[in-house]
């Protein structure tokens, strides 16, 4: 191997280079290409995905940063490599999954059975912060709740694919994953000759068609309700919109009126609005039912979901299995509802709210990473191998005020891919987030958005700690792709001035 | 398409065409005193300050009236509401809020002028540059001017974009003519400043880039034309009256804007009962005037507020 991959070494496994220091096949076209770069060629490459990073507005926000509202997206130009036969097996699963926890989420708004069959403990729900018991009876068209479900999967040191946690609240970073490729394709298009990759941009149109299926209207308004330009993710809700063709509309520009129906003010006057896909929390979405001070929300918006007038994207109360502790039972709940076995697995979990597990996770807590149920971002979360005797007993307490709303996993070797390093290539860790879609019908992308710790050693992923992110490839290998024949020239069909 | 984001529409087209409008000015006057060797800097610059009303301002922070001080407090202080750096970042503030209404082009062009002026109209900027840094300003804008033509749909959001664009240009090219009328331009003899001479009027014409069509169309550069063309010409974009002509048009196309085209009609009927020989010979005729039509564009302003962005009864 080349001069940038002499000294790579990988803790675990290696998504792009396997145990013996070669390229897995998926990988070997990319690699042999950075090979054959010289550093001034690399830099030359990073620089110009930097530079149309910037010009392309691609930003998000981290709220400690003040007045600094826009960071540019970090970005890693060596991109993570699925082979495809792979992902349509993982692309099952993700199907599988979301498919059971819509009808977990529908049968506890709903019969309950999988309590009364004892599935799930009944006291699971009481201690549920996301679960709103007023909901009860509501049943949303498709009987779907979560539309949008972004999975996170890691990769163990076996190579097994596991999934993390599914987020089924708000979750974002769709449209980096489609942003990432653009980067891509506009600083290294010759690797797009060099191998089949897959495309990713269809997500947008499944996402509008999705959308449109909530609604009876063969025609629907869409809109996506934003909390604001400050909000961390507030490009993407404006690259979400502009890509549907939905409005983007804040809390203040929506208003429920006697009929129970929701309109947008427009400049003429009220427009209808069918659906909406909210990037709002439940808390803050309905001022007259939930958090009485949320400005972020509509009046009213929660009668007129009832009344069934708007359909609203991802439906209130589907955090409810947005939950680490009910995520330790999903595997239970496939079986239970789709007579299935999982296609993808959990990692193993420890609930702390259960007595004889929380005791092995109290006397683990070097080894173990302890998790509260309901925070994101990677936030409050103690790693243990890597913690403080103080931090650890800190963790205790947390455990011990509040066990149900803590769950612990260990550690996982998550595997790592190639990452530029200043001028040489180094292991990262990595994750992956694809999203899985479910209207009518259920779709996934292709690929996902792997998010990737740049800061050596680290394990959080998150943008808003430290990490960045990489283009995800599908490669298909069967067949080999040879490069494009130059451009034969073509007669000229366009008129001239003679 | 929403209120809210109509509004930021229309301040993005006002705050773009200040842009543009102060560089034209800042170069038509540097041009200008270039060529008038006799000319304090003093004499020279203190009518730039008074065109962006800032001069108050301006004696707060700066001691004298500098070629140097003048420019950097225009171009780069973010002190001064009016600055280039100050509506650019205007325009950066409204941008965001309006940034799915945007075609990419657009939007990556207009981006692009605000990188730019983080970078180079910062604490770091140093007046020997303001050519370069004016330069590629102006660049940037006809690109943005492009973007808008040929990428835009003709829908609300272009005709709110160039309904401020117009008010904009319009208000600008009164404030101009105001400053102007009322400065002297100095010949050899400082003593005996002569009201509108040739020059003088052409130089006016320059500050809003309308000289080279000036002639084309009226040929001599005399008082009266030159306020009728300025005032009264409807085919030269950089005209008073064809930017009240297309401000009525867009508003007739986006429609429900009856307070705003009431508002526009006096201000019609103002500017064709004017009298240009008058005018032209007496300045502070003309300053009346101006002072007029500059309170009846106010109105509106105030008539599109009422009409499309305050909260409509329920």
């Amino acid at each position: 191997m080349g001069s940038h991959w002499e000294n790579y070494e990988a803790p675990g496994f290696d998504e792009l280079i396997d145990k013996a220091g070669q390229p897995r096949t998926a990988s070997r076209k990319l690699v042999q290409y950075f090979n054959e770069l010289s550093d001034e060629q690399i830099d030359q490459r990073r620089r110009a995905a930097e530079l149309a990073i910037k010009q392309m507005g691609i930003t998000f926000t981290v709220y400690s940063d003040g007045e600094n509202i826009d960071r540019d997206w970090p970005f890693d130009i060596i991109p993570r490599v699925i082979e495809h036969s792979e992902w349509m097996d993982i692309q099952q699963g993700l199907v599988q999954r979301l498919i059971a926890l819509n009808m977990f989420i529908d049968d506890l708004y709903n019969d309950q059975n999988c309590i009364r069959d004892g599935i799930v403990p009944e006291d699971l729900l009481d201690s549920s912060k996301n679960f709103l018991p007023e909901l009860r009876g509501i049943k949303p068209k498709h009987g779907v709740w979560a539309h949008i479900c972004g999975s996170d999967l890691v990769r163990d040191i076996d190579g097994t694919i596991y999934v993390l946690e599914d987020n089924l609240r708000v979750p974002s970073g769709v449209s980096y994953m489609i942003e990432n490729r653009e980067i891509m394709k506009r600083t290294v298009p010759e690797l797009f000759n060099l191998c089949n990759i897959l495309p990713v941009d269809d997500y947008t149109a499944n996402l509008r068609a999705m959308l449109s299926s909530l609604s009876d209207n063969p025609n629907p308004t869409l809109c996506v309700l934003t909390p604001g330009v400050f909000n961390s993710a507030y490009f993407e809700h404006t690259y979400l919109a502009q890509s549907i063709g939905a409005t983007l509309v804040e809390g203040r520009d929506l208003v429920v009126l006697e009929d129970d129906c929701v309109y947008v003010r427009n400049v003429e006057g009220f427009q209808k609005v069918d659906v909406i896909y909210r990037r709002v929390d439940d808390a803050f979405i309905d001022p007259e039912c939930f958090n009485k001070e949320s400005t972020l929300g509509v009046a009213g918006l929660m009668r007129a979901w009832r009344a069934g007038n708007v359909a609203i994207a991802n439906a209130p109360g589907a955090g409810v299995a947005d939950d680490k502790v009910i995520y330790a039972y999903v595997p239970e709940l496939i079986r239970y509802y789709l007579d299935q076995e999982p296609m993808i697995n959990n990692v193993p979990t420890y609930r702390c709210g259960e007595k004889d597990q929380q005791e092995h996770v109290l006397a683990n807590l070097d080894k173990l990473v302890v998790k509260p149920a309901n925070e994101s971002g990677g936030y409050g979360m103690l790693i243990g191998p890597q913690s403080t005797l103080e931090e650890q007993e800190e963790c205790r307490d947390r455990i011990l005020a509040d066990p149900r709303n803590y769950i612990a996993q260990p550690t996982l070797a998550i595997s790592t891919s190639p990452t530029l390093y200043q001028n040489d290539v180094a292991a990262r860790h990595v994750d992956l987030r694809p999203f899985v879609l479910q209207g009518e019908h259920v779709t996934v992308t292709t690929g996902g958005l792997t998010r990737v710790a740049l800061v050596p050693g680290s394990l959080i992923v998150n943008s808003s700690q430290g990490g960045g992110s990489k283009d995800t490839w599908i490669v298909d290998t069967r067949g080999e792709v040879e490069p494009e024949e130059l451009d034969t020239p073509v007669e000229s069909q366009s008129q001239s001035q003679s | 398409m929403l209120a809210r984001v109509a509004e930021n529409i229309y301040w993005l087209g006002r705050y773009l065409e200040r842009v543009d409008g102060t560089v034209r000015l800042l170069n038509a006057h540097t041009n200008l005193l270039l060529d008038s060797p006799y000319t304090t800097a003093s004499i020279g610059w203190t009518p730039l300050l008074a065109v962006t009303g800032m001069d108050e301002l301006y004696f707060e922070h700066y001691p004298q009236v500098t070629a140097a001080s003048v420019s950097k407090f225009i171009i780069a202080d973010t002190r001064n509401s009016g600055s280039l750096v100050s509506s650019i970042q205007a325009v950066r503030y409204n941008l965001r809020a309006c940034r799915d209404m945007m075609p990419t082009s657009l939007y990556t062009t207009i981006n692009g002028l605000c990188l730019a002026s983080k970078a180079n109209l910062g604490d770091n900027f140093n007046v020997a540059n303001k050519h370069m840094a004016l330069s590629d300003i102006e660049q940037r804008m006809l690109a943005i001017f492009g973007a808008i033509d040929s990428t835009m749909n003709r829908d609300q959001s272009y005709q709110f974009l160039r309904v401020g664009l117009h008010i904009e240009r319009a208000d600008m090219t009164s404030r101009i003519l105001d400053v102007r009328s009322a400065n002297l331009l100095p010949t050899k003899d400082q003593q005996s400043l002569v009201p509108f001479d040739n020059r003088q009027w052409e130089s006016v014409l320059q500050s809003v880039s309308a000289l080279q069509m000036y002639r084309r169309q009226s040929g001599a550069v005399a008082g009266p034309e030159v306020l009728n063309y300025l005032l009264q010409n409807n085919t030269s974009p950089r005209c008073y009256r064809y930017c009240v002509d297309r401000l009525q048009a867009h508003l007739q196309a986006i429609g429900g804007g009856e307070k705003a085209l009431s508002e526009l009609a006096k201000l019609i009927e103002r500017l064709e009962s004017a009298q240009m020989t008058e005018l032209a010979n007496d300045p502070s005729s003309l300053h009346a005037f101006v002072d007029e039509l500059e309170i009846l564009l106010i109105g509106v302003s105030n008539g599109i507020n009422e009409s499309y962005y305050s909260p409509k009864e329920i």
